[in-house]
Order: structure tokens, then C-alpha cells, then sequence
């Protein structure tokens, strides 16, 4: 039936709506509808089944492997944390070396790509494509600088944590206490150094765009700089946020497999499952939280 | 994008560019580069103050055409 021709002459020449023809033109859209999520999910679920298959192969193939990899420790007669504290132990000095080289590689990058923006941001280039190359190689100066972050705690970390637990009188060993004293100047150099580049960074940002507020030294910082954006650029943090947000899960779930599995196997322990599980939990949960936030206002712009 | 525009050449009409119509619209330098490329379709309310700064009607500076 027809949606116009809903409306129906009365005997007495009233015109009304016919409210039956209504409902089942509603019931006639209702089934189209779920014909159609029901034919999307049949051409989805062949391959969800042929991924299933092959996620479940490939757990019984890391099983097996687990399963080989025990046997073979416990004839050497070694347990996996014991293979594992000594390669953990054996970590301790590359460590440190991984410590400077890794943080100077990265820093020099990072730099680079800051005094060319700065180099560019001087040059009487066109002004619109020289905005356009700055702010390039501004966020790449940025995204290398936070990489650099994580490298330095992560392998400051090892670096200590080898020396501390497994070397014995390391307070007494003169070698290890300067290793770990220029592991300490590295570490602390790189903090500083760091947050230099990304507050030159920050700061030829806001000159090239007025708008821009926020100091990298202010504890608000994201907030108010996300508050300073227009809505182009509140879409673009969105969207990037959103692929964020599908790389931690994807790499959570893989992490998971590999941990249960760990714990199932080489006694490993749960700290790694709850860890992820944490991790996962916040994510997941923070995600949820905000979208349903976000579809009871107005288009996201309370988000903060 | 089915979002077809003339800020380009209204600009150079105006002899303004980017930056300066980011700052009398209230946007971002690179939010006027990315409408003029296609690559972002911006909101009613800044097309339309787009539309006033160059003096023309929101359809003159932008066209909407079916793929």
C-alpha cells in the first residue's frame, strides 16, 4: 500500500486516515528491514566462522608449541621462569646500552623534524603550503617524541630491574652502580630534552594558529587544547581516536591469547591477564561511557 | 566528496588567504585547507559564515552534486 493513499472518504464526506493501511505498511517496512540485517549478517558470518576457525587453529598451534616449549625446558631441567630470569638477568647490560642508543636515535629524529618546520616556517615559501608542510613535520616531531617517552621508562626500567633483582652486591659493584648512575643522567636527559622539543613543538603551533591555546606544562593541557579546536579538527581527533581505540583492543585480544596461554603453560603467573584485562576494561568502558554521553547531547559538543 | 567549492578563487577575489578566512570565520587554517580540498564538508552554520565573508550566497560558494 501506498503512503498517500492512507487518507479514506467517510460516508459522510469527511476525510480520515485509514490507520490500518498504516500499520501494516509499518509492518510491511519492519520485515524489508530485517531481510535486509538478516542478508548482512549471512554475508558476514561466513567468513566471521572461516576467522573463528582459523583463530582457533592457530590458539592450538600456540598451545602445542607452549606444550613442546615446557617439555623441552624441563629436560634440560630448567623451568621456563628460571630460562626466563636468566635471559631477564643476560637483559641487564644491553639494556642499558638499548637505554642510549634508542633515545639518541630518537631524539635526533625528533629534532630534525622540528628545525626543518622551523627552518620552512622562515622561508618565504608560499604561505599556504608553507603552513601546510610545518604542521607536518611538526606532528611527526611529536608522535617520534612520544614514542621516545615510552622507549626511555621501558628500557630504564629493564635496565634496573635485571641489575636490581639478579645481580648480587650490585651495591657493592662499582661497574654496575656507574651503569646504572648513566642510566639515571640518560633517563632524566631524555625527560628534559623531550619535553623541550615538545613544547618548541607546541609553541610554533600556536604561532602559526592564534587560536591555539593551552601550555604543555599545564596538568589540562589536552583538554584545553581540544577546546581551542574547530570542528574540522575535532573530527580529525575523533577519527584517529577511534583507530586508537581499534589498535589497543586488536592488540589487547592478541595480548590475551598469548598471556592466558603463558599462564597455562609456562607459569608466568596472571599479573599479564590482569593487566590487559585492566587495560581493556578502561578502554572498552571509557568508550562506551562517552558514546552513550555523547547520543543524549548535542552532537558531541559538551565532549571534553 | 560530492562537495564542490570556490573558496580558492573567492580568496583570491578577496586577495586573503587561508589563515586570514580561518581567523574572520573563527576556524582553523587548516580546517579552510581542508574544505577547499574536499577532503571535509563544513558545518551550516560555517558555510554560511564562509558565504558572508566573500558576500555571495551559500549555493554560489558551494555546490552539491550526486556522485
Amino acid at each position: 500500500m501506498d503512503k498517500e493513499n492512507l487518507n479514506v472518504e467517510t460516508e459522510n464526506g469527511d476525510v480520515c486516515t485509514d490507520i490500518s493501511g498504516k500499520e501494516d505498511i509499518i509492518k510491511d517496512e519492519t520485515a524489508a528491514r530485517k531481510e535486509e540485517i538478516r542478508k548482512e549478517d549471512n554475508n558476514k558470518v561466513g567468513l566471521f566462522a572461516v576467522i573463528l576457525v582459523i583463530s582457533g587453529f592457530a590458539g592450538g598451534v600456540l598451545g602445542a608449541i607452549g606444550i613442546g616449549l615446557v617439555d623441552s625446558m624441563r629436560k634440560s631441567g630448567l623451568t621456563f621462569v628460571e630460562f626466563w630470569n636468566q635471559l631477564q638477568r643476560d637483559f641487564a647490560v644491553p639494556a642499558s646500552f638499548l637505554l642510549i642508543i634508542l633515545d639518541v636515535i630518537f631524539i635526533i629524529i625528533s629534532f630534525s623534524y622540528l628545525h626543518r618546520a622551523k627552518k620552512l616556517w622562515k622561508s618565504d615559501m608560499d604561505e599556504d603550503e608553507k603552513y601546510e608542510v610545518v604542521d607536518r613535520k611538526l606532528s611527526i616531531s611529536i608522535v617520534i617524541s612520544n614514542v621516545t617517552y615510552y622507549v626511555n621508562f621501558a628500557f630504564f626500567g629493564f635496565a634496573f630491574y635485571a641489575a636490581m633483582s639478579f645481580v648480587e652486591g650490585v651495591s657493592e659493584n662499582w661497574l654496575h652502580i656507574y651503569m646504572r648512575m648513566i642510566d639515571l643522567v640518560v633517563f632524566m636527559a631524555t625527560l628534559f630534552i623531550n619535553l623541550a622539543i615538545q613544547r618548541a613543538c607546541v609553541n610554533l603551533t600556536k604561532l602559526m594558529n592564534p587560536e591555539k591555546k593551552g601550555s604543555i606544562y599545564d596538568m589540562k593541557f589536552d583538554k584545553v587544547w581540544y577546546q581551542s579546536c574547530d570542528e574540522a579538527e575535532r573530527m580529525q581527533i575523533g577519527l584517529a581516536s577511534y583507530k586508537a581505540f581499534q589498535a589497543v583492543n586488536n592488540t589487547l585480544i592478541v595480548l590475551m591469547v598469548i598471556f592466558v596461554l603463558g599462564a597455562m603453560f609456562l607459569e608466568i603467573g596472571i599479573l599479564p591477564i590482569v593487566v590487559i584485562t585492566v587495560i581493556a576494561l578502561v578502554n572498552n568502558i571509557t568508550y562506551g561511557v562517552a558514546s552513550i554521553k555523547l547520543g543524549s547531547n548535542t552532537c558531541g559538543s559538551k565532549i571534553s | 566528496m560530492p562537495l564542490y567549492n570556490r573558496l580558492k578563487e573567492l580568496r583570491a577575489r578577496k586577495n586573503i588567504n587561508q589563515q586570514e578566512l580561518g581567523k574572520l570565520v573563527g576556524a582553523s587554517r587548516q580546517t579552510i585547507s581542508l574544505i577547499e580540498r574536499g577532503d571535509y564538508s563544513p558545518s551550516v552554520t560555517l558555510a554560511i559564515k564562509i558565504a558572508k565573508v566573500f558576500d555571495v550566497t551559500v549555493e554560489e560558494a558551494f555546490q552539491y552534486e550526486e556522485d
